[in-house]
């Protein structure tokens, strides 16, 4: 028994001993961060691009930031649609909305802190709690962002498969339709204005992936930006097919966003020709918006519906 | 009030005269103010309680790494520093325009530390949080000289409707850069705006505090002359005060501990309009009573909107500028009711 024990010890020794072990990692912010080389407690401190594409990649933190229903109860935005996962199913703690509670993520114990350029919480506030690496998901993309959180996670195998079905989806949606012969736009109201984004997330990457083409006034925008502007402008944004993505999270539909839309532009639907010819699609924000590969593949579903030729009445 | 109501009191060559009832309503509300920082010490979200504060206190060396000494405590400090500031400065800023509603906010020095500070972060997201107390009180500092620029003296009105134009022109501007930067990295400064001390590092204290230092004895020093010039310039220049080399001291006091507390903690409003009122009301008396009473109050109020704010809905953070929006009406409503025959 004794003999047992004392080999099960030397067999748990080299695990302890990888779990202290550290490398360099260069962030976004090219700070080198001195990180273990396996971690096993993450806190994650945004839903969207960061905590949802570790559960992709097969590591659940062990504390995020995470959103405040209306019932008062956490969640990560899209955490449930998109991955299945979220606060009262995971165990993960709940690190708090826009800023960050540190005495939560103090008592978290993450050895290491993922957290995006730009967080209201400052990473000299973090650094002192544990090694804290900062990603830059809107300058750089999600792609990015996923290859490195897999070389942070080592799970880089994890990674290219969701990469390979991605593509596969990429490619099946360009034996569908000639995508270079589509024009397509997203665009959203929002405070009386017409947003558009460079490249609209998911949906967005999917969009470009495929080889659509945009108007000029979106193409002009510089990549990973964003742009609001007048309804004078909403001719210019017409296409073949137009997304409109509406939120969804907080109990709102499409009724409610065409309802903004009249806001901006009453009859706005007649200055588009797309919308005139019932090809001014609605689309849930919360699938959207996000950076997952579950969301990818949805859009990827959602564009080949939508554009493929159809029976014509 | 006689002056059997004062008491002297003497250490060598030097005496004090102070207003015995005042002296210990000042001592109360001290007394309360560290009471209030101990249970701020001792609450949070958090495990860490009483035993864990009680020996970071009296054994700081021993404690090493610590959610009290780490956390709390810097923030707690900057809490009390910030509003201590903000209650001088509109002390100061009263006497100074003679005019009850004058508040840190009179000058535009809050809105160009502000938009300083915004304009650091948007710009450069990745600066060191060190060079955001700097960058504000350069702001700070650039508009009360474009102030006295513009107005070419520091004489009462023209001064300060130079100063309010300045802060609505910098408040237009502030909207400007929010409502057209991209959603995603002006959360950031949304929430700095708002008021919010959860980003204070140990480092940004030492700045903090010498700022309170230099700002207070300064006014300190003029309290004197500020007593006189409240009987009007030309009172004041016929007693012999000089009342140029006042008014810079009490300006520059203001706009250096304004800037200061803006830069640290973003926009914190009602405090300097609240506190002097707030001291006049509980502690009456002249302006070392006045000073004495909105340092103390003004960093009771910050330090108790923080603290609420942190605990209230935990781990949800509330920023601090919002829960003093909130005390704020609710103190001035009571105020106003306790003084409704002589408005």
């Amino acid at each position: 028994m004794r003999n047992l024990l004392f080999a099960l010890l030397l067999l748990l020794l080299p695990v302890a001993a990888m779990a202290q072990e550290t490398r360099s990692f260069t962030d976004d912010t090219g700070r080198t961060v001195t990180v273990p080389t396996r971690p096993l407690r993450i806190a994650a401190l945004h839903d969207i691009d960061i905590t949802i594409p570790l559960i992709e990649l097969g590591v659940t933190p062990a504390a995020s930031h995470g959103r405040v229903g209306l019932d008062g109860e956490p969640y990560l935005r899209s955490g449930a649609l998109l991955t299945g996962v979220d606060f009262d199913n995971s165990g993960m703690l709940f690190l708090g909305a826009n800023d960050i509670d540190l005495e939560k993520l103090v008592e978290a114990k993450p050895d290491l802190i993922v957290t995006t350029v730009g967080r209201p919480t400052p990473i000299e506030a973090l650094e002192r709690i544990a090694p804290t690496v900062a990603l830059d998901a809107a300058k750089f993309g999600a792609p990015h962002v996923y290859t490195k959180l897999a070389a942070l996670t080592d799970t880089e195998v994890r990674f290219a498969l969701l990469e390979r079905r991605y593509q596969s989806g990429i490619a099946a949606l360009k034996q569908a339709v000639e995508t270079s012969a589509i024009t397509v736009s997203v665009f959203q109201p929002l405070n009386g204005k017409i947003s558009t984004y460079h490249t609209y997330r998911a949906l967005g990457r999917v969009l470009r992936d495929a080889g659509f083409r945009f108007p000029a006034l979106i193409d002009g925008i510089e990549e990973g930006g964003r742009i609001e502007v007048s309804a004078e402008r909403l001719p210019e944004l017409d296409a073949d097919f137009i997304f409109d993505p509406y939120r969804s999270d907080t109990g709102d539909t499409s009724v409610r966003e065409i309802e903004a839309m009249e806001k901006v532009l009453p009859g706005f639907c007649a200055f588009l020709k797309a919308c005139r010819e019932g090809r001014y699609i609605m689309v849930s924000r919360e699938e959207a918006i996000s950076n997952s590969y579950a969301a990818l593949s949805l859009m990827t579903a959602m564009v080949q519906a939508t554009v493929s030729r159809r029976p014509i009445p | 009030m006689t002056a059997a109501a004062y008491r002297r009191f003497r250490l060598g060559p030097v005496s004090l005269r102070f207003h015995a009832r005042r002296a210990a309503l000042c001592i109360a509300l001290t007394l309360l103010l560290i009471a209030l920082a101990f249970a701020a010490l001792v609450t949070g979200s958090g495990d860490a309680g009483l035993a864990d504060a009680l020996a970071f206190l009296t054994r700081p060396a021993e404690t090493g790494h610590s959610i009290v000494g780490d956390i709390r405590a810097p923030r707690i400090a900057m809490a009390l520093a910030c509003g201590a500031m903000l209650g001088l400065s509109g002390a100061a800023l009263q006497t100074l325009t003679r005019n009850g509603l004058a508040d840190p906010g009179l000058l535009g020095v809050r809105e160009g530390a502000s938009l300083a500070v915004i304009t650091l972060m948007l710009s450069s997201p990745s600066a060191p949080l060190l060079l955001r107390p700097l960058a504000g009180m350069a702001g700070g500092l650039i508009v009360a000289l474009i102030a006295m620029v513009i107005a070419r003296s520091l004489s009462r009105l023209r001064f300060i409707l130079v100063g309010i134009g300045l802060s609505w022109f910098l408040s237009a501007v502030i909207s400007m850069i929010l409502v057209t930067a991209d959603i995603d990295s002006v959360q950031a400064a949304m929430v700095w705006m708002a008021g919010s001390l959860s980003g204070t590092q140990p480092g940004m204290l030492p700045p903090a505090f010498a700022c309170l230092f230099v700002g207070s004895s300064l006014l300190v020093l003029t309290m004197r002359s500020a007593e006189v010039s409240l009987l009007g310039e030309t009172a004041a220049i016929g007693l012999g005060m000089r009342v140029v080399r006042f008014r810079m001291a009490a300006i520059a006091a203001s706009v250096l501990m304004t800037a200061a507390a803006a830069s640290c903690a973003g926009s914190l409003g009602f405090v300097g309009l609240l506190a002097p009122h707030l001291t006049r009301f509980l502690v009456g008396g002249g302006q070392a009573a006045l000073l004495a009473g909105s340092a103390i109050l003004g960093a009771g109020l910050v330090l108790l909107a923080d603290t609420i704010g942190r605990t209230l809905f935990a781990p949800v953070q509330i920023p601090a500028g919002i829960v003093l929006s909130v005390l704020g009406v609710v103190l001035l409503c009571m105020l106003l009711w306790q003084r409704r025959n002589q408005i």
